[in-house]
């Protein structure tokens, strides 16, 4: 076991975490988790609203777009000789830019696509999310362009990662995505979205876009779902993908290539098992969901 | 009502979809195969406004075939479509490469993307059952159009079609996995931001030129060391698309909003 090593897979943890957070956090103001994303059926059911609709595609595909860009200028800026935070965060400078236009177009063009049920379009609600969106994105993709780099440095004479900086940068922008759309999704704002509707039996087809538009004190907006976000969808999130990237990396340095394979099955095995006793706990102590 | 788009099936547009197949195949070849003679300062910006060209082919294809409902298809369709891209360009030049005519590598790579497309669809529609009549066509046009978009930011990037340049410039500094990305973003992405009853075919197009251009301004930075001197021809000709374009979109989303508002709450509609 080589302690400098386990030092920069523990820094990649949490590094991760940050990372993790942010995305989730992100994608809640943008409404762009499904069936969150279905703020756009509101107009057709008539609730004209004042929320974010950016669905830029899914989170996978967009995450792979934004940290594949960082990574690729950062690995420009770097071959140009440049220190490599410095080019990590011009590489997610660049990247928020795009993340930007991207969130504008798909804001404007799902806005207007509705203008049949006279949903207005409104460009305050489009330039006060914009920067929430765009710094959550920043710290995203600096955070996966980091880790990315980490992974490419040879520490003591071979890099944990083969791989080149952009292909990993997008690989592990895309693995984000996924998880920020799978664990994010288990709290993200549709909770108080449609909180007129009994708690405990989902998002069902038939109601999706059936939103509540109006808060405690004027309109509800996206920044109201990611204040409620942000207790624990987010950390969760980052929280997940910080052991997925720690656990990536630490069975195979503390216990050697073959001997990781190992404590890796052991872990999901481990996992597998955890996961049946959560369920089964859950519903024997709340039981079954019961069709009205 | 889907939340895919119009549910009269094939959508319309002002634009004719064939001269829009024309422009990209026709343009996006034409810009490939000119940039190898024009040297390395025009050379590149001419490769990348051919994958400009095929980028707006995709996207109307993209529209086609999601107009019957695909919803969050969308996306989904642009992925295998651009991986698709993705194999044959590489596959299309290294058979180019073996057989020793460099010149033919491009039409191999179409070649490639149509056979390809073609059995994906197939199987799609034969096997998976999915029930959409134009699925065939517009597979096959996503495809190609991702080809052409994929190996024309190779060019631009490496300079050259022959395999080892784009090789050494493209696939071992993992560039590739970016042009795969942007490109299945900037495909797939203007029908997904447009989508909805009041989607139209103009304004859907606007957007792809848009994002068309905004990928020809990272790759104008992506080729600053490989690319000659023309990387900031292409960023700047990019940049400038990129305003034109997005410009166009933003001001005919404010004209066809139902209304434009800096402040205030939403009209009061009977429900």
């Amino acid at each position: 076991m080589d302690p400098v090593t386990l030092g920069v897979v523990a820094l990649m943890g949490a590094v991760a975490t940050i990372g993790g957070a942010a995305e989730d956090l992100e994608s809640d103001i943008g409404s762009q988790s499904n069936p969150n994303s279905q703020v756009q059926l509101a107009p057709q059911m008539g609730h004209l609203h004042r929320m974010i609709n950016k669905a830029a595609s899914g989170e996978p595909v967009a995450y792979g777009v934004w940290c594949g860009v960082a990574g690729a200028i950062a690995y420009i800026v770097m071959s140009l000789g440049m220190m490599p935070i410095v080019a990590i965060a011009m590489g997610a400078c660049v990247a928020a830019f795009v993340h930007a236009i991207y969130t504008v177009t798909s804001h404007m063009g799902r806005i207007v696509g509705q203008s049949q049920f006279e949903q207005p379009l409104f460009m305050d609600v489009l330039t006060q999310s914009l920067g929430p969106i765009v710094g959550h994105g920043f710290i995203t993709s600096f955070c996966i362009v980091g880790i990315s780099y980490l992974m490419t440095i040879p520490l003591n004479g071979t890099p944990l990662h083969v791989f080149p900086l952009p292909l990993l940068a997008m690989l592990w922008g895309i693995a984000l995505g996924a998880i920020g759309s799978s664990t994010g999704d288990v709290h993200y704002g549709s909770e108080s979205e449609y909180q007129k509707f009994e708690f405990g039996g989902g998002t069902p087809v038939a109601i999706q876009g059936d939103i509540v538009t109006k808060a405690p004190l004027g309109a509800k907006n996206s920044m109201d779902v990611v204040n409620f976000c942000a207790k624990f969808g987010g950390p969760l999130t980052g929280f997940c993908f910080g052991l997925v990237v720690f656990f990536s990396f630490w069975n195979t340095v503390v216990f050697g290539i073959y001997g990781g394979i190992i404590v890796g099955i052991i872990i999901v095995v481990l996992l597998i098992i955890l996961n049946d006793r959560l369920e089964v706990f859950a519903r024997n102590k709340y039981g079954p969901y019961e069709e009205e | 009502m889907s939340a895919g788009g119009s549910a009269d099936g094939a959508a319309a547009g002002a634009i004719n979809s064939t001269h829009l197949l024309i422009m990209g195949i026709v343009g996006g070849l034409l810009c490939i195969y000119l940039s190898g003679f024009l040297g390395d300062i025009v050379g590149p910006v001419v490769a990348g406004i051919g994958a400009v060209l095929a980028i707006i082919w995709g996207a109307d294809a993209i529209r086609r075939v999601a107009s019957y409902g695909l919803g969050t298809g969308v996306p989904s369709i642009g992925y295998m479509s651009l991986s698709v891209g993705v194999i044959s360009s590489l596959a299309g030049i290294s058979l180019a490469t073996l057989l020793k005519m460099n010149i033919a590598g491009p039409v191999i790579a179409l070649v490639f993307a149509i056979i390809i497309g073609a059995i994906i669809a197939l199987v799609a529609t034969k096997i998976v059952g999915m029930k959409i009549p134009i699925m065939l066509q517009c597979t096959i046009e996503i495809a190609g159009a991702a080809c052409l978009s994929i190996l024309a930011f190779s060019v631009a990037i490496a300079g050259s079609y022959e395999m080892m340049a784009v090789y050494e410039s493209v696939v071992a500094t993992g560039y590739i996995a970016v042009l795969f990305i942007m490109c299945t973003m900037a495909i797939q992405h203007p029908f997904n931001a447009c989508l909805g009853p009041n989607e139209d075919q103009v304004r859907t197009l606007k957007c792809a030129a848009s994002t068309a251009f905004l990928s020809m301004t990272i790759v104008g930075i992506l080729s600053a060391i490989t690319g000659g001197y023309g990387w900031a021809i292409v960023l700047i000709v990019g940049l400038i698309g990129w305003v034109i374009s997005f410009r166009a979109f933003v001001q005919a989303s404010c004209n066809d909003a139902a209304s434009t508002r800096w402040a205030g709450l939403w009209p009061n509609v009977e429900e």
